[in-house]
């Protein structure tokens, strides 16, 4: 070869390791494993989370479609996700891994694209009173082991997720008093308080029912429902791929749109969309922030769930590890310090809502608009504010930070040092965070939470779980107690916003903006998925190839 | 040779418990509770307390390290502490995904290495022999996920010639396998066809200047007769040597490849416990990577005596 050409080879080598560089699949590795998107990118519709959840519900409209109008299931559905599944059990499942379970698991009720509620094992609900969710559910469904299902079934699965040791949903099941059969296909479920939220979590994890010959077993690897697919064991490989073959007896034959289901894991980001784009997958789910636009220009659709609510909780108010967080005023002007749109520009590759409330306004149901511009960011403010409180030199306060966190933590320490608020970060382990800060050991903290309702959701990060001051927000309880029996909707929103002014007021709650889950799926090869709240990936249900 | 093959079968016996004890209580060091990991942030301290009854890992550490030794002695390397998953089965499945991937890219190391070694000293000087050491440098100096990463965006995602990730119904033919596995083993090949066509080029340079060569060449031997059976043969020991480093690199390099193309092997198994302090399947890791290392090196120990008479035992 000519010297020429060796140098002309060179060159070219050279050349295409440069423009890969310049144009490469975006990685986002600053964002958490379930960050933001865009609302102009989503495909779903404004929400109403709440539909049905008061007056009841019907499957009456859905009841006129012959099995014989449907056509056969065909081909094969292929998603990658970003982490293995862990446990089949849905008692022992996070919300997060529910994608794996959908497929082999019913749950009592579903989210459509809108996250309204919709009947699946039941038909309709109603409340009786304030503490009661009645159901009636179908009858001839029938899970993979030929075991019935009925109403002592599903009572007992509740009982069974209640009494279940290691539960990370526990607290759905703390005040439940009760689950009884009231008749063949009639379940009545008690609570000591009421529970708002009952619904949408039986759309989740919690609502999935496991076959009764499967009490006491062990279901990490072996899944017992009555979902449209069954698990198949010999073709799946633990950590790698999970493989579900059609179950022929299922009752709802409209949700089997294809014969085979395979979700694998595919833990890298640029390896999960490569996946999609190569033909090796139609849903791509926990996409990156980052990767939308690359998604989209290849044709892709995009889903974004945008329920993801990043915020600083002020748990301890009582002086037990920052004597400066006792007043008032500090709380406020750390309220102040944080700029959402460079938050949200950071973190979620400015896809997400700047909104200085608790719900975006995607989650249409509960978004406050006058919450919006409440404490925007303003740094003279805060340190107007710290010197009122006898800090004019700043304060000191530590947070805790963990490797899945570090960039939240690291803008928050640059932005609340501008406002001479000095973070002394704390290295803890990955994981380690939720159950420590429910031991009180930091007054303050980062944290993110996946919202779905109001009263789970304020319960959970500012007036139980993360609440070491209660003696400050007992009013607060009340108010929620009267949002949880409120005889509309509107009633119950405009509660609930009364007590997200007042977490923001006192300094108990500092948004950080919002961000969503994000999916991507070809429209060119499947029908639309659809992708609810508390979820990773979208649901296999109804879902058929275009090319079978 | 069977003495030699024998006495270091026998030295890996306590070997391998030395790594076993070493790793085992390195691991202890980790102050990540496993039970938190696995439940997650939103598990309250009653549930994370169970969960590590669960585990066992309140138990106190010489207790779980006396259990896990006396399983792991009868073969019984326990199981995930994530999805419960027997940690053996585990290794059976993702083992020979992760030999084939390593043999295949050594094969490609030694294919375009020695060629490119040869080709180079024969040509010393010369713009050839220029080039390939250019090359091999910047062989050596790229990141193998980083030729991964170019290799996927063009053959797989561009030009749509191979797969970007590993697929378990394509990979259950052969040919679907091989296909699927070109891409990864040219990334994790690429540094050990560097550093093999470098040490190939310098060890044939210095043997064509022996010698028995010139009296080999004098005598009418053909050149090619000369180079493959007298100056190769000869000039090979460094590079087997060589080849006993770059088996282990390969190895550790495949927990990146395999991120990369998403390839279910162990280097990718080993990542995964680490980052969610899976410690069964981290000590599991070690011992089988330690034990393919300890059994390369007494293959490149038994290859030696072939190749060379005189560092053969009486």
């Amino acid at each position: 070869m000519r010297p020429t050409r060796w140098f002309r080879l060179l060159g070219l080598l050279l050349a295409m390791a440069m423009i890969t560089m310049s144009c490469g699949s975006s990685d986002d590795d600053t964002a958490s494993t379930d960050d933001a998107g865009d609302a102009t990118t989503t495909t779903q519709a404004i929400v109403s989370t709440t539909a049905a959840s008061s007056g009841g519900g019907d499957a009456s409209e859905d009841d006129g479609e012959e099995p014989a109008d449907i056509p056969p299931a065909e081909g094969t559905l292929r998603m990658v996700e970003f982490s293995a599944v862990t446990s089949f059990d849905p008692a022992g499942s996070q919300t997060a891994q529910a994608t794996y379970l959908y497929p082999v698991y019913d749950t009592l009720l579903l989210q459509d694209e809108s996250y309204g509620l919709q009947p699946n094992l039941a038909t309709s609900w109603n409340s009786p009173e304030p503490t009661v969710w009645e159901f009636e559910l179908v009858e001839d469904a029938v899970f993979h082991d030929g075991a019935a299902f009925d109403a002592q079934v599903a009572a007992d699965n509740l009982l069974r997720a209640q009494a279940f040791e290691g539960n990370p949903n526990a607290s759905t099941w703390t005040n439940m008093v009760s689950a009884e059969a009231t008749g063949d296909y009639s379940l009545r479920v008690e609570f000591s308080e009421p529970q708002p939220q009952f619904l949408m979590q039986m759309t989740m994890v919690m609502g999935m029912m496991v076959s009764p010959n499967a009490f006491g077993e062990d279901l990490t690897r072996n899944p017992a429902g009555s979902g449209p697919w069954i698990w198949n064991d010999g073709q799946s490989q633990a950590g790698v791929t999970e493989v579900y073959t059609l179950f022929d007896g299922y009752w709802d034959p409209a949700k089997q749109g294809v014969e085979i289901v395979e979700i694998t894991a595919v833990a890298d980001n640029n390896a999960r969309l490569n996946a999609g784009l190569t033909g090796d997958a139609e849903i791509v789910a926990t996409l990156r922030d980052a990767q939308i636009d690359t998604a989209e220009a290849e044709g892709w659709e995009t889903i974004a769930v945008q329920n993801y609510f990043p915020m600083i909780i002020i748990q301890g108010r009582s002086g037990v590890f920052d004597d400066e967080l006792m007043d008032e005023r500090v709380r406020q002007a750390i309220g102040y310090s944080i700029d959402r749109d460079a938050y949200v520009d950071s973190i979620h590759d400015g896809r997400g809502s700047t909104s200085g409330g608790f719900y975006p306004p995607a989650l249409g149901d509960w978004y406050v608009p006058e919450l919006d511009n409440k404490y925007s960011y303003d740094p003279d403010r805060a340190r107007e504010l710290l010197a009122e409180a006898g800090y004019p030199d700043g304060i000191t306060i530590k947070m805790p930070v963990m490797p899945a966190i570090q960039p939240h933590l690291e803008i928050l320490t640059q932005m609340l040092g501008a406002s001479g608020i000095t973070v002394d970060l704390i290295q803890i382990n990955n994981g380690e965070l939720g159950p420590r800060a429910q031991n009180h050991e930091w007054d303050i903290f980062w944290n993110r939470a996946l919202q779905f309702h109001p009263a789970a959701d304020l319960a959970n990060y500012g007036l139980a779980k993360y609440n070491h001051s209660p003696e400050d927000t007992a009013d607060l309880d009340e108010l929620m107690s009267q949002a949880a029996v409120a005889e509309t909707q509107a009633e119950a929103a405009a509660l609930y916003a009364e007590v997200e002014e007042a977490l923001l007021d006192r300094g108990i709650i500092i948004p950080l903006g919002h961000g969503g889950q994000n999916a991507a799926w070809n429209p060119d090869a499947i029908t639309a998925p659809v992708m609810g709240l508390n979820m990773q990936g979208p649901m296999p249900y109804g879902v058929r190839l275009l090319n079978s | 040779m069977l003495k030699l093959l024998a006495s270091r079968l026998l030295a890996t016996v306590p070997l391998m418990f030395a790594v076993a004890t070493l790793v085992f209580f390195l691991s202890q060091l980790n102050p990540v509770d496993p039970a938190a990991v696995a439940l997650g942030d939103d598990a309250s301290p009653e549930a994370v307390a169970q969960k590590a009854a669960e585990l066992g890992t309140d138990q106190p550490v010489f207790v779980q390290y006396w259990n896990w030794l006396s399983d792991a002695a009868t073969g019984d390397l326990g199981v995930s502490w994530f999805n419960g998953e027997s940690i053996t089965r585990l290794i059976a499945d993702r083992a020979p995904v992760t030999l084939s991937m390593v043999l295949g890219s050594l094969l490609i190391a030694l294919l375009v290495g020695v060629s490119f070694g040869v080709i180079a000293a024969l040509n010393t000087g010369r713009f050839a022999d220029r080039a390939i050491t250019v090359i091999s440098s910047l062989g050596i100096a790229v990141p193998n996920f980083w030729v991964g990463i170019i290799l996927v965006y063009y053959f797989a995602v561009r030009l749509g010639w191979f797969p970007a990730i590993w697929n378990i119904r394509r990979t259950e033919s052969i040919s679907g396998w091989i296909h699927t596995i070109i891409l990864p083993c040219i990334a994790l090949g690429t540094s050990s066809s560097a550093a093999i066509a470098r040490q190939t080029r310098s060890s044939m340079i210095s043997v064509l200047q022996r010698d028995y060569i010139r009296t080999a060449l004098a005598k009418g031997l053909p050149v090619r007769s000369v180079i493959t059976g007298h100056a190769l043969r000869n000039a090979a020991i460094p590079v087997v040597t060589l080849l006993g480093f770059q088996v282990s690199a390969l190895i550790g390099g495949t927990i990146f490849v395999e991120l990369v193309f998403n390839i279910p092997g162990l280097g990718s198994m080993g990542v995964e416990a680490v980052l969610r302090n899976n410690t069964p399947i981290v000590l599991a890791f070690v011992m089988i990577t330690t034990l393919v290392v300890v059994v390369v090196n007494i293959v490149l120990d038994l290859s030696y005596a072939w190749l060379n008479p005189k560092v053969r035992p009486e």
